[in-house]
């Protein structure tokens, strides 16, 4: 049991000295914004795939997905399709423009791409409010965590979070938070595969689950879900996934473009084996517990009643992890918005490196407390913030990323304004017109991609183009891998 | 609908696993593909 509070306390204990002896040796090797923000460009496939699972992996899967499963059985599963199509979509026509041009953050792109410093300031700007949004939730959800489980004081554990989160994340940068997101990704793996077993001998058996939980609701077993839906989810997930600034910012510390292509693999590997694995504990548990009295109940109850001491501190270690490492990447993306986007250009232009660095540190330090603050306000649902930001993130960004990509004619003002248009429909029909709409199915971020798209095209169309020196890095024929590690945006910045 | 096949589980289930090995397989293939023409274009040929 995890109430073994002693065995709980090694394992913590032991999980947070890996995470700060890591941390100390990040802020010794980073010395430059370029260490920070891009880890020297040295992550490698495996390293580079286990940080992208581990940022995409958040506590909504350790509890909202598992407790799906839990409710409605095996069809859930297939959206993982819709999620690893936004990453083969980000494979093909984001991910290695934007190794190549191998600048430092997702707004240097927009502020290159659109030669406006303008659309880099305003993408910035909307990222740093979206993130600190989901932020608040990641609080919220290890509060609500440690209060279910441990009984702990939401506050305490929201400043653990906090203190201990935003101290690694501002001490070692991204060099170091690669390396913990490694680890914490091999902790998830191995909780969860060992997990699997426990809980269906429990039931007696893969045969004994399936016939047992199919004979309390046939849909179990089948197809809950139909395929609209799942269409429907899966196109949601996948929008937000093809530009993800937290997921593309780490493509600037790989090595090359083939490397940031086996990482993208490597993570999708990872995720059949963390859905699979979510998938059957999610069936498990109702084979076990068949009527909780909330599905987001069943890892909680599980770790603490189904569980060796061990297994079940590993569990929870798991799930500390998936919410860190996702805070993690999260205020490393705000917090370089900040210094390098905000301050670097409109407050000191000529700000040494050294500075820059010191700033990024007190950037994420100071966009963590603020949603720290904002959860202890309660403001949501803590699955309904996570969702209802990547759809906002989806609206203004999946078209600027990836039409900007892969369309020239694409200028400033059809950026600006698909942002501003993506943003707002999005904003509007969440509150205003999808009840009525509800019946139609049709989702808030789909109307915001689609009137972002139809206004970047428009409005391009009626402006001059992008001069031709700053389309070259993205258009220009493929370089090869870029070995040297050398990158095209110190010639273009 | 109804519930049932191999092991008490539909195809739901065991089409994931194959589909996810599918995908994942042909990603590969491409990832493989994409170095090597890289690697080619890179030494001018």
């Amino acid at each position: 049991m995890v109430a073994d509070s002693s065995v709980l306390l090694v394992v913590t204990v032991a999980y947070l000295a890996m995470v700060m002896g890591v941390s100390l040796w990040g802020y010794r090797h980073s010395k430059t914004e370029e260490d920070f923000l891009a880890a020297g460009r040295s992550i490698g496939p495996w390293v580079g795939g286990a940080v992208l699972a581990a940022t995409q992996i958040s506590a909504g899967t350790f509890v909202g997905t598992l407790g799906r499963h839990y409710l409605t059985g095996v069809s859930w599963t297939w959206i993982w399709f819709g999620v690893w199509a936004g990453w083969a979509a980000s494979a093909l026509l984001v991910a290695p423009k934007l190794r190549r041009f191998g600048a430092l953050t997702v707004a240097d792109y927009v502020g290159t791409r659109f030669a406006s410093e303008g659309a880099r300031t305003l993408a910035a700007g909307l990222i740093i409010v979206c993130y600190s949004i989901l932020l608040t939730a990641q609080f919220q959800a290890i509060g609500e965590i440690a209060s279910a489980v441990f009984g702990v004081s939401p506050m305490l554990a929201m400043g653990a979070l906090l203190a201990s989160t935003g101290f690694y994340t501002a001490l070692g940068g991204v060099r170091s938070s690669s390396y913990i997101e490694f680890v914490q990704t091999l902790i998830m793996l191995l909780a969860l595969v060992c997990a699997v077993p426990v809980v269906i001998a429990h039931v007696g058996g893969i045969t004994a689950l399936g016939e047992y939980v199919g004979s309390i609701e046939p849909r179990m077993t089948a197809w809950w879900f139909s395929g609209k839906e799942l269409l429907a989810f899966g196109l949601a997930f996948g929008l937000g996934i093809a530009a993800a600034p937290y997921e593309m910012t780490r493509y600037y510390s790989m090595r090359d473009v083939a490397t940031v292509r086996y990482a993208i693999g490597i993570s999708m590997m990872m995720q059949v084996l963390i859905g699979t694995c979510v998938m059957l504990l999610g069936i498990g548990i109702r084979g076990v517990f068949p009527y909780l009295p909330s599905p987001d109940q069943a890892s909680s109850i599980m770790a603490s009643t189904l569980m060796s001491p061990l297994l079940g501190s590993l569990f929870l270690m798991a799930m500390l992890s998936a919410i860190m490492s996702t805070v993690n990447s999260i205020l490393l993306v705000t917090g370089g918005a900040f210094a390098h986007d905000l301050y670097k250009r409109l407050i000191n232009p000529a700000a040494t490196d050294q500075r820059l660095v010191w700033v990024n540190r007190l950037s994420i330090v100071a966009l963590a407390v603020i949603p720290f603050w904002m959860a202890t306000l309660k403001l949501g649902d803590v699955q309904a913030i996570v969702i209802e930001q990547a759809k906002f993130i989806a609206s203004f960004f999946f078209v600027p990323v990836v039409f900007g990509l892969n369309w020239r004619r694409g200028t400033k003002q059809g950026a600006i304004w698909s942002m501003v248009v993506g943003f707002v429909a999005c904003l509007t029909w969440t509150f205003t017109l999808q009840r009525s709409f509800a019946s139609h199915g049709i989702d808030s971020v789909e109307v915001g991609v689609v009137l972002s798209a139809l206004t970047f095209v428009v409005v391009s169309r009626l402006t001059p183009p992008t001069p031709e020196k700053n389309l070259a890095v993205f258009f220009q024929a493929r370089q090869g891998s870029d070995p040297s590690g050398s990158n095209i945006a110190k010639l273009m910045l | 609908m109804g519930f049932g096949g191999f092991g008490g589980f539909g195809w739901s289930f065991y089409g994931f696993f194959a589909a996810a090995v599918v995908w994942l397989v042909t990603y590969f293939v491409w990832a493989a593909r994409a170095a090597a023409r890289d690697r080619r274009q890179a030494n001018g040929r």
